[in-house]
């Protein structure tokens, strides 16, 4: 066994499983019972939310139970769907066992016939049976693969593989192994990290297959630059980036082979599909899901769906093969069943998965149920394009779990597919998917405004007479003397703030030396300026918030906007009597306030939007952003210069400060936190342990 | 003439030989007064009762004890005979096949260690005894553990107790004592015999004698729960996303039962069964026996986590403050007949007792049975108001919703309606207690709800409003997080954390909450009683004081003793006011005050160790008490639901909203993953016309039989009526000259 499996099971078999009642305190009306396991299913966010059973544990199959004898450490299953038998390699007993769909026991394989010999097998590890019914077995601990027909007579057998790549192997131990159509053998052998050994039918070494092009990662850029700088002696002892180790294979009746193999820095395709040049075809990156597991097995159904076992969590994972979406996670350690000690095998038989634990000696079949059903009919409809087709399949899905948002996406792209956008939209974005919601806006709009095509227009034309007669109406006025006077003071400071964002060098001027500009309105805007941000995290369109709007803190947004500024302003104003700038408190906090208004305009202009246009859009609000965003600071810039009265460089000098300052204060803030958080926590413990005393 | 001197010598021998014949009649045993074939082994023993048909036998010099039942003619060893036979024992395990006790105790350190009474007592001359009128005390002086445990056998009205006299357990050193296994090896089977111990683990399960499992861990679980008292997982975050937490069921009922070969006893746990453990192993593991028993957890500990520096904890384990003593520790062995020494025997037994000893009143009315509709009123969500995240009520199911429902029941025939309403109190769904009883608005109005009421009794169908006093996750309205929340054994408040689905880490999403402290049960329960009144109803539901088992460990908190007891006075005064009681899976102590139990379990935990799950507990209550399953549409196979409900005697129920069902995504109430209810409305009438055209005619008959007749084929009986048979299969079935379909069932009248 590899060192990365060896200390892997090391680690999963330390961590004991706790085996505590989980029935929810909240109400347990719930099935908590159906399974020694939650079911769940992940939404968008990944967090675990529920979900009912796609599959449960209907029982475990002992070798008492088939007729044949305890099993001692089996490590391999395989289903002959021509046959429609089962065999199951028994290691320990050095024998394979085979059932019949009924699991009744057909025969017990220990021994084949090669002339007068008598061949027996040594810690047989894998099996693969042709569809002529070739039986290949790995023979390991004899370091080799022994292939015999249906009536056990030896046809070939394949010793260690002549050639010099392989010499660099000590010893040959084949695990787990497959055939393709033309005869070729694909082997799996512990300890080869080059790849899956291919042989071609007569035993010539083909070469590597599924090798992997070590990937080129950032962190191997880093080693590439110290490898050239060290010297040999050094380059040497630093980590060798070793490629990949395979776990197990799996071919499907198409001819594509499916590999697992251990993760590692810098691997990140733990299931593999694997075309005629040994690439991966699934490309599927590292999955949220993937997250600490180790894949031992995989086995590929009719449909095409991707069933892995994680020997590291012990569950068991059915997948969707064009994203690598999971659509049931089941099982677990521990002992019960339907979890397990060791999980070493995958395969499925019927309408059930069958799950081979060497270390219980086990098989625990697992039967599919109605939900299950319901998914896969779905999703089946879904990967052929049938999407109308698939309503009635999602529906009822949906019916059974209104938490699964795939069903969702399948319904809105079938609504999509019939053109019915509204619908489409509704469903996609219960099913959380932007893409689609997005083109669906954007077919709903383009129909929006061609049937209302003539209201809109004239819509347009009112807007435009208004802004006219508007215009018309303020130069009368004007004409007429009434110029900048208006009604009350509140309404001309807010006049002359708008005033200063469009000629800062004079606005500013006056806010300095008149005594323009108010403290208030700065205020205000400090205020709107906090606002703004919740805006954006709760009230933007659906396309444009990322994040869990129902997990937005308040609090939080208001430390971190109102924060800022407060800091920006204090690190100005002690970075301004340092240097002997004359900007005054209200004058510096006036200024950082009132170069907000751009950011703020085009930021609430931007959510307000974000509710009713389409992604495509998405770049304009950037641009937008953008010029918002470089107006502010450019006002801020002028005011700073006004106020301060320093040349530009200087200004710009001390603007750099003033972050510094910022970042000074934020880390003498931490730094308090922390020392608080130490003390609060040293009174806490003398307080419990003065309540425990009690 | 006789001489007179050889006639009196005669005489003289004749009396004096009647008389020692008396005198010792009554302490030896004689031929004709024991059990045919076991003269030898009982040679040693020495009678100490008779009572009925019961006789015990003790071995004064090893602490060993015999009961025969002379009416099944079955002797029931403490340790079984055959013993030294065994090849497998060894070391300790050999220690306990000879032993009536086993202990463990801490030492002044915190070492656990682990005394059997055979060689600790008795063979170092530690064993001492004292008859009793019905029975004889042994005293276990563990001499060099300074822990005495006394253990008084006797014989009781048709039962045989063995009880562990918890108040005069000594500890006269620093040792304190903290498990009591009682009679490990009475009743075990060897590898010869055939039949199975029953746990009443969730709905019921059998181990098999000599089943193979040796790889199997032992079972052993307490008896009503895991004690939240003690502290919960505390699993280190660190590594929290690779461990799965195991979902398991609770033991609600205090008994076991074991079938040897034809014969068969049902143990009940009379004293202090809130502090038993019920474990079980079979041969090849430690021994060659099958065994089952009760272990008193005499002393609890509760883990605390200290946080030694930053981001570093520790786990610490502390002993509690009080311990058993103060209630005897019973176990009552009653001992079935020959021809009844099945599950059902053992089931049938218990509902005897419960009957007779307990008082216990069968609630169940003749009729239509129940069909339970579960309904939730209102969750609360966050939702933007002009870009302001606000928290709002989102009505799920307003009163309104409830009579909608209720029409469409009624216009279908449906009668005995039985509304279970959650969440409907103000403030209270997942925030403060809800001892104010106050409708929430959105709802409707207290007027509205009394209206609702009444118009559902005139059809027959009733309401009953449902709340959790337990799990508060806010303060106020009365509940203090100082006084009234449920405190560690280091006595800061415990607060109770949510899970992650996929691993063991803590869902950061839910925040934490406390419990209530059983202490203030009365207080608050009564308060919220009082409020409930104001309702004018005749109904109420306590959901889970009924299934939750706990302590409080911190210094001035309470036994799990008296757990029980407290939760009986509650109830009791409960249905003083209010008369009709709704409890969800409840513990055999809370049982008889309710009228119906809800959500009971269907299924055993699925331990690798049972080879059949069995509705004991439905079988004990079936006839006696309103059962129903959990929720059909929130199960993954709900075309099993008739089947089910045939089979176990338990009637329908279905969790529903009325409307905003997409609101409870993302919501504290996201397992109501299919709730619905106009999606399955038109199943859940089809399936109560069903189970109901069956059930109706035998919901207050008890369920005399239950068998496996195939692989998913199970044969209920009910009194002398009818028996149902059902096929779990997708495939048909034959037995005898009945056909029965896939997924169907069939009614044989009659037995």
């Amino acid at each position: 066994m590899s060192s990365i499996r060896k200390s892997l099971k090391y680690i999963s078999s330390l961590l004991a499983v706790i085996a505590f009642i989980t029935l929810a305190p909240v109400t347990s009306i719930v099935h908590a019972g159906e399974a020694p396991y939650r079911a769940y299913t992940y939404d968008k966010f990944h967090n675990a939310i529920p979900s009912p059973h796609g599959y449960l544990p209907e029982k475990q199959l002992f070798g008492t139970d088939i007729g044949a004898g305890d099993f001692s450490n089996p490590n391999d299953l395989y289903v002959d769907k021509a046959r429609n038998q089962l065999y199951i390699v028994d290691s320990g007993n050095n024998r394979i066992v085979v059932v019949n769909d009924e699991y009744e026991l057909v025969r017990i394989i220990d021994e084949f016939y090669m002339g007068d010999e008598i061949v027996t097998l040594q810690n047989p590890m894998g099996i693969f049976v042709d569809k002529d019914g070739l039986m290949y077995i790995t023979d390991q601990d004899n370091a080799r693969v022994i292939v015999s027909d249906q009536d056990l007579n030896v046809v070939k057998i394949y010793g260690k593989p002549e050639s010099d790549i392989m010499g660099k192997v000590s010893e040959y131990k084949p695990s787990k192994i497959v055939v393709d159509r033309y005869g070729r053998i694909y082997i799996q052998a512990v300890g080869v990290y080059e790849g899956l050994i291919c042989l071609d039918s007569d035993g010539t070494f083909l070469g590597y297959y599924g090798s992997n092009r070590v990937e080129m990662t950032f962190q191997r850029l880093i080693q590439q630059f110290w490898k050239r700088i060290l010297t040999r002696e050094q380059a040497k002892a630093m980590q060798n980036f070793v490629p990949i180790e395979y776990s197990n294979v799996y071919i499907d009746d198409e001819g594509f082979i499916f590999a697992t193999a251990a993760a590692s820095a810098t691997f990140e395709y733990q299931v593999m599909c694997l075309n005629v040049l040994g690439d991966d075809i699934l490309r599927w990156r590292r999955l949220d899901w993937f997250e600490g597991s180790f894949f031992v097995d995989i086995h590929v159904d009719d449909y095409g769906f991707v069933t892995v076992l994680d020997a590291s969590k012990g569950k068991v994972y059915q997948v969707e093969p064009d994203e690598g979406r999971m659509m049931f996670a089941f099982g677990g350690k521990g002992d019960m069943i339907g979890t397990f000690v060791n999980p070493v095998s995958i395969e499925s038989f019927n309408d059930c998965i069958l799950v081979l634990d060497s270390e219980k000696n086990a098989i625990t079949i697992f039967r599919l149920t109605s939900f299950g059903k319901a998914v896969r009919n779905a999703q089946v409809l879904y990967m052929d394009g049938k999407y109308e087709e698939s309503v009635q399949p999602w529906m009822e899905v949906v019916k059974r779990d209104s938490n699964y948002l795939f069903a969702y996406v399948g319904l809105g792209k079938a609504y999509y597919q019939m053109e019915d956008y509204k619908k489409a939209m509704e469903y996609f974005k219960l099913g959380y998917s932007k893409q689609h919601y997005s083109d669906a806006l954007k077919e709903h709009l383009i129909i929006t405004m061609r049937s209302n095509f003539g209201y809109i227009a004239l819509g347009f034309i009112l807007v435009i007479a208004l802004l006219i007669g508007l215009q018309i109406y303020r130069k009368r006025r004007a004409a007429n003397g009434y110029g900048h006077r208006s009604a009350c003071a509140a309404l001309a400071n807010i006049k002359y703030m708008f005033y200063t964002i469009v000629h800062p060098f004079n606005g500013y001027d006056g806010i300095k030396f008149e005594r323009k500009g108010s403290l208030t309105v700065a205020l205000i805007l400090i205020l709107l300026f906090f606002l703004q941000n919740v805006m954006v995290a709760a009230g933007s369109g659906f396309l444009f918030t990322s994040g869990d709007p129902d997990r937005i803190s308040v609090f939080n947004i208001f430390a971190i906007s109102v924060g800022i500024i407060a800091l920006w302003i204090v690190s100005n104003w002690a970075v301004g009597s340092l240097i002997n700038a004359e900007g005054k408190t209200r004058e510096i906090v006036i200024v950082s306030a009132y170069s907000l208004v751009p950011y703020i305009m085009v930021s609430l202009f931007n959510t307000f939007i974000s509710n009713f246009v389409t992604l495509e859009v998405q770049p304009f609000m950037n641009m937008l952003k953008v010029i918002g965003t470089a107006w502010s600071a450019f006002i801020m810039f002028v005011g700073m210069y006004q106020v301060h009265q320093l040349t530009f460089r200087d200004t710009f000098f001390m603007l750099t400060l003033t972050v510094l300052g910022m970042a000074i204060m934020v880390f003498l803030m931490v730094l308090v936190y922390s020392l608080y958080h130490q003390m609060y926590i040293f009174l806490y413990t003398i307080f419990s342990e003065l309540m425990f005393r009690i | 003439m006789v001489k007179p001197r050889g006639a009196m010598i005669a005489y003289t021998l004749i009396v004096v030989y009647a008389l020692f014949t008396i005198f010792t009649m009554n302490t030896l045993v004689k031929a004709e007064s024991l059990p045919s074939g076991w003269g030898d082994i009982l040679s040693s023993f020495e009678k100490v009762s008779e009572q009925n048909d019961l006789v015990l036998y003790a071995d004064l010099k090893t602490g060993e004890i015999a009961v025969w039942d002379k009416k099944n003619d079955n002797v029931w060893f403490s340790n079984p005979p055959d013993r030294n036979d065994d090849k497998i024992a060894s070391g300790f395990y050999k220690v306990s096949l000879n032993s009536q006790i086993l202990i463990s105790y801490s030492d002044a350190k915190g070492v656990v260690l682990n005394r059997g009474s055979f060689l600790h007592c008795v063979q170092r001359g530690g064993l001492s005894h004292e008859k009793i009128e019905n029975g004889i005390i042994f005293k276990y002086d563990f001499v060099e553990d300074s822990i005495t445990v006394p253990v008084k056998f006797s014989i009781g009205d048709g039962f045989f107790s063995a009880t562990v006299l918890t108040d005069e357990i000594e500890e006269y050193a620093d040792n304190r004592l903290l498990t009591v296994d009682l009679l490990p090896y009475f009743g075990a089977g060897g590898e010869k015999d055939q039949g199975y111990m029953m746990i009443p683990d969730g709905s019921g399960a059998l181990i098999y004698m000599n089943n193979g499992k040796i790889k199997a861990g032992d079972y052993a679980a307490p008896v009503y729960g895991e004690d939240a008292g003690a502290g919960g997982l505390q699993i280190p975050a660190s590594s929290a996303h690779l461990v799965t937490i195991t979902s398991k069921e609770t033991i609600r009922l205090p008994v076991f039962g074991i079938r040897k070969n034809n014969a068969g006893f049902l143990a009940v746990i009379t004293g202090s069964a809130s502090r038993a453990q019920i474990r079980a192993s079979v041969s090849g593991k430690g021994t060659s026996y099958n065994n089952a028993f009760a272990r008193l957890q005499y002393r609890m500990s509760g883990t605390v986590l200290l946080t030694q520096k930053e981001f570093s904890e520790r786990k610490s384990t502390i002993p509690e403050r009080l311990s058993a003593k103060g209630t005897p520790f019973e176990v009552r062995y009653f001992f079935l007949d020959n021809n009844k020494s099945d599950y059902v025997g053992m089931a049938e037994k218990y509902r005897e007792y419960l009957l007779k000893e307990k008082q216990f009143k069968g609630t169940v009315k003749e009729g239509d049975i129940p069909l339970y509709v579960d309904l939730y009123g209102y969750v609360y969500k966050i939702k933007p108001f002009l870009g302001i995240p606000v928290e709002r009520v989102i009505p799920l199911t307003t009163l309104e919703d409830v009579r909608t429902i209720n029409e469409i029941l009624a216009s279908n025939g449906i009668k005995n309606i039985v509304v279970k309403y959650n969440n409907w109190v103000k403030n209270a769904s997942f925030k403060k207690i809800p001892v104010r009883a106050e409708m929430e608005k959105k709802l409707g109005s207290a007027k509205e709800f009394k209206e609702l009421e009444k118009e559902l009794s005139e059809h027959g169908a009733s309401i009953y409003l449902c709340s959790d006093l337990i799990n508060v996750y806010e303060t106020g309205y009365g509940f203090s997080r100082y006084t009234d929340a449920l405190k560690s054994v280091a006595n800061t408040p415990l607060l109770q954390v949510q899970y992650a689905l996929d691993s063991a880490a803590v869902d950061s999403r839910v925040p934490k909450w406390y419990m209530l402290t059983p202490m203030k049960f009365n207080e608050f329960f009564s308060r919220y009683t009082d409020n409930l009144m104001k309702l004018d109803t005749g109904n109420i539901g306590l959901d889970n004081i009924g299934s939750m088992c706990y302590s409080d460990m911190s210094s001035f908190g309470v036994s799990r003793t008296d757990i029980p007891g407290i939760v009986e006075r509650v109830l009791e005064e409960v249905i003083a006011r209010i008369p009709s009681l709704m409890l969800e899976n409840a513990n055999a102590y809370a049982v008889p005050y309710a009228q119906h139990i809800v959500g009971t379990p269907i299924n055993a935990s699925y331990y690798d160790i049972f080879d059949e799950h069995i509705p004991f507990y439905q079988i004990v209550y079936h006839g006696l008490v309103n059962l129903s399953m959990p929720a059909v549409n929130l199960s993954s196979t709900p075309e099993y639901a008739v089947l089910k409900a045939l089979e176990t005697g338990t009637s329908l129920l279905y969790s529903w909203v009325g409307r905003n069902n997409e609101e409870l995504f993302n919501s504290r109430l996201n397992h109501l993953y299919s709730a619905d209810y106009r999606l399955w409305i038109d199943e859940a009438i089809a399936n109560y016309k069903k189970v109901n055209a069956v059930l109706s005619r035998v919901w207050t008959k008890p369920i005399t039989g239950h068998t496996k007749l195939a692989e998913g084929v199970y044969m209920t009986t009910y009194g002398d009526e009818l028996s149902v048979i059902v096929n779990y299969n997708s495939a048909p079935v034959r037995v005898n000259e009945n056909t029965i379909e896939g997924l169907d069932y069939i009614v044989i009248e009659g037995r």
